[in-house]
């Protein structure tokens, strides 16, 4: 029993292998995360996901305009204004409107008006963005914020 | 003593020529015994990577048809070209498309250089892809090679890498949309994650998106980390398995032939024809020496003093070897600088990000997976490549059968069994694009279905399902694993150029299927 129990102990040979192992691996290990890490961007240089896009009477009714740069439809109809996302959550082509629906050309997801996937590789709807009004009296769609096709803002 | 001195440096100057070649080379010039022979090539810096001595089988065009070198001379061609390129190139949004545009029309010989790079690059592609065929069906990643056959995997991988980091630089239109697709394939982890709804803890998808374009669009981030990966940290990479690849061919005994390639030789009249023209050469040679004697030769018992042919069908590198190397480099040019002279490289319209292209197609050697990520977006650009890879690099080791190494198709058996898998694949893989361009799938008839299902459950995953399947079908009735390790291989590749066609023909506007370009709608 005495002897088992000897053989478990580790002696210093061992000790100092399994340190030195452990110190060249940690070393090796810490410096991936520090290279990775270090290149995930802590700021992204884009347009911002919170946007003004002008007053409300700038939109008819029963209109959808197409806002390029920040790739969003504003909707408005009778009941108020919504937010469309135009890209497609396949592989990040920009949608078309097809009139009754959207369809994307990369690699053919279509949607319907309420951006559900009706056909094609898509695995899920287009995202409906909150849309609210700033003090000064514009319009703001909050690209980070999605919400529930349903919800309008009224004006 | 003036004289004197002066008549010594002459003399002395006389020799220079020989003096400073032989410093140079390190061995006599010309080489004309066998040992001065092998000098050349183990004390070349840049030549001793290879053996003293070739076997007359590997010099055999038909077996290996120097499609590894090929690989290798477009790799070169590539580096250099690219840096031709880099002079005038600057990586920014604002002058990298202005930059690609004066290359193509101002720089002297630019065009020619831009074409050079685009169509080598295409060729190198292609002749790696061929140079995993050929190695595959002579059955070369058996034995001592298995961990070799990983190594080129890898640098198919790379390879391909390469391709698409450089397909970005031009940013034109076409680059721009390429490259947003292939990002939100890196990032097609959420279609698993948003389906388990464990998005929020853990984000895969957006975690490699942003490594890779360091944003969530392309922009400036994207145009800097691709042009580091394309000219630096990619081709750094490549470099060092190509030196890896090449030391453990040359660790495991040169190029791979069959166990009876002595036999062969003998058989063979233009291989005799070429060794004795060899030989018959270096006899005149070494006559030519008069120092060489053969005393010592004629002692050794039962060899004949032949003179740099022996007994074991093998052949000087220098300088046979080197100049079939140096032929097929010449080949190779000739082949780049005609495509150069004729095709010019295509450049789209400047990259819009609002509006894409549409089609928005891939090159050709991506064109494939952009089939199959029409089905499903993680299993068409990830799934289904990895188990692609994966499956190709257990081959060597789970088929350990010791049977006719070095062959093609090993032999006959082999022949007929890739006959049939070709047929297999064809055939229902043209069956189920063909249901799917006529019927649709899952979604078009369940519209609420859940997005897993279809992930797990596509035209993509099914034929992988299918060929698997038919391999094991193969193994079962020929109990043989290389036979269905053949089979597995050949349903693959024939799986990967009809999807190849399917991609690059019959896919049009939207990704609707068209007989062909000429019936695309006009917009």
């Amino acid at each position: 029993m005495n002897d088992a129990k000897e053989e478990k102990q580790l002696n210093r040979r061992d000790f100092l292998e399994k340190a030195a192992i452990g110190a060249v691996g940690g070393t090796a290990g810490l410096f991936c995360l520090v290279t990775m890490k270090s290149c995930l961007p802590k700021v992204l240089n884009e347009p911002p996901a919170i946007f003004k896009i002008g007053y409300p009477n700038d939109f008819a009714v029963n209109s959808a305009n197409y806002i390029a740069e920040q790739k969003v439809f504003i909707l408005r109809d009778s009941s108020g204004f919504r937010a469309l996302s135009a890209i497609c959550t396949h592989l990040g082509c920009i949608v078309q409107n097809t009139g009754n629906g959207y369809s994307c050309p990369c690699h053919g997801s279509k949607f319907n008006e309420t951006g559900k996937v009706t056909a094609g590789p898509a695995p899920r709807g287009l995202d409906w963005f909150k849309v609210s009004m700033a003090p000064d009296g514009q319009l703001v769609v909050n690209s980070r914020e999605t919400v529930d096709e349903v919800i309008t803002l009224n004006v | 003593m003036a004289n004197y001195g002066m008549k010594e440096i002459t003399a002395t100057l006389k020799e220079l020529k020989g003096s400073f070649l032989e410093s140079f080379l390190r061995h006599p010039w010309p080489p004309r015994s066998a040992r001065e022979r092998s000098q050349a090539i183990f004390q070349n810096f840049f030549l001793h990577i290879q053996s003293a001595r070739i076997h007359l089988y590997s010099l055999k065009p038909a077996f290996t048809m120097g499609l590894g070198l090929i690989s290798f001379f477009l790799f070169l061609l590539l580096t250099i070209s690219g840096i031709f390129l880099m002079v005038y190139y600057n990586p920014t949004t604002e002058l990298a498309y202005i930059n690609v545009k004066d290359i193509s029309f101002v720089v002297d010989y630019g065009r020619y250089i831009r074409n050079i790079h685009r169509w080598g690059a295409h060729g190198m592609v292609f002749a790696v892809l061929l140079h995993m065929v050929r190695v595959f069906y002579t059955g070369s990643y058996k034995r001592s090679r298995k961990f070799n056959w990983i190594i080129g995997l890898l640098l198919l991988t790379i390879t391909m890498g390469l391709s698409y980091t450089g397909y970005l630089l031009p940013w034109d239109q076409l680059a721009y949309w390429a490259v947003t697709i292939g990002a939100n394939i890196a990032a097609s982890f959420s279609e698993i994650t948003n389906a388990l709804s464990i998005t929020r803890f853990i984000d895969i998808g957006s975690f490699n998106k942003q490594l890779l374009i360091g944003g969530n669009t392309i922009g400036q981030e994207a145009l800097t980390r691709f042009y580091l990966l394309h000219i630096i940290i990619l081709p750094i990479i490549c470099i060092t398995l190509i030196g890896v690849h090449f030391w453990r061919i040359r660790k495991d005994g040169g190029l791979s032939r069959p166990d009876n390639a002595d036999e062969i030789i003998k058989n063979m009249k233009s291989i005799a024809d070429m060794a004795d023209g060899i030989k018959g050469k270096q006899e005149k040679s070494a006559a030519a020496d008069k120092n060489k004697t053969y005393g010592l030769m004629e002692l050794v018992k039962d060899r004949t003093p032949q003179v740099d042919l022996d007994l074991d069908n093998t052949v000087p590198m220098w300088p046979t070897g080197v100049w079939a190397e140096i032929s097929v480099l010449m080949v190779t040019l000739s082949a780049m600088l005609f495509l150069s002279y004729f095709f010019d490289a295509p450049l789209k319209e400047i990259a819009n990000p609002s509006v894409p292209e549409n089609p928005a197609k891939a090159p050709w050697y991506f064109l494939g997976l952009q089939e199959l990520v029409s089905y499903s977006a993680f299993m068409g650009g990830i799934g289904i490549p990895a188990i692609v890879m994966i499956g190709l690099a257990l081959i060597p080791y789970i088929d350990k059968e010791e049977r006719e190494f070095g062959v093609w198709f090993s032999g006959a058996e082999g022949r007929s069994t890739a006959g049939k898998s070709v047929l297999f694949s064809a055939v229902s893989l043209i069956l189920i694009l063909a249901f799917t361009v006529k019927l649709g799938w899952l979604r078009n008839w369940f519209p609420g279905i859940p997005q897993i299902i279809i992930t797990f459950l596509n035209p993509g995953t099914i034929i992988v399902f299918l060929f698997a399947a038919w391999s094991v079908y193969i193994i079962k009735l020929t109990g043989s694993r290389r036979m269905g390790a053949v089979a597995l291989f050949t349903c693959f590749l024939a799986g990967f150029i009809i999807l190849t066609i399917m991609g690059t023909y019959f896919r049009g506007p939207n990704w609707d299927f068209y007989w062909s370009p000429s019936q695309w709608p006009v917009h």
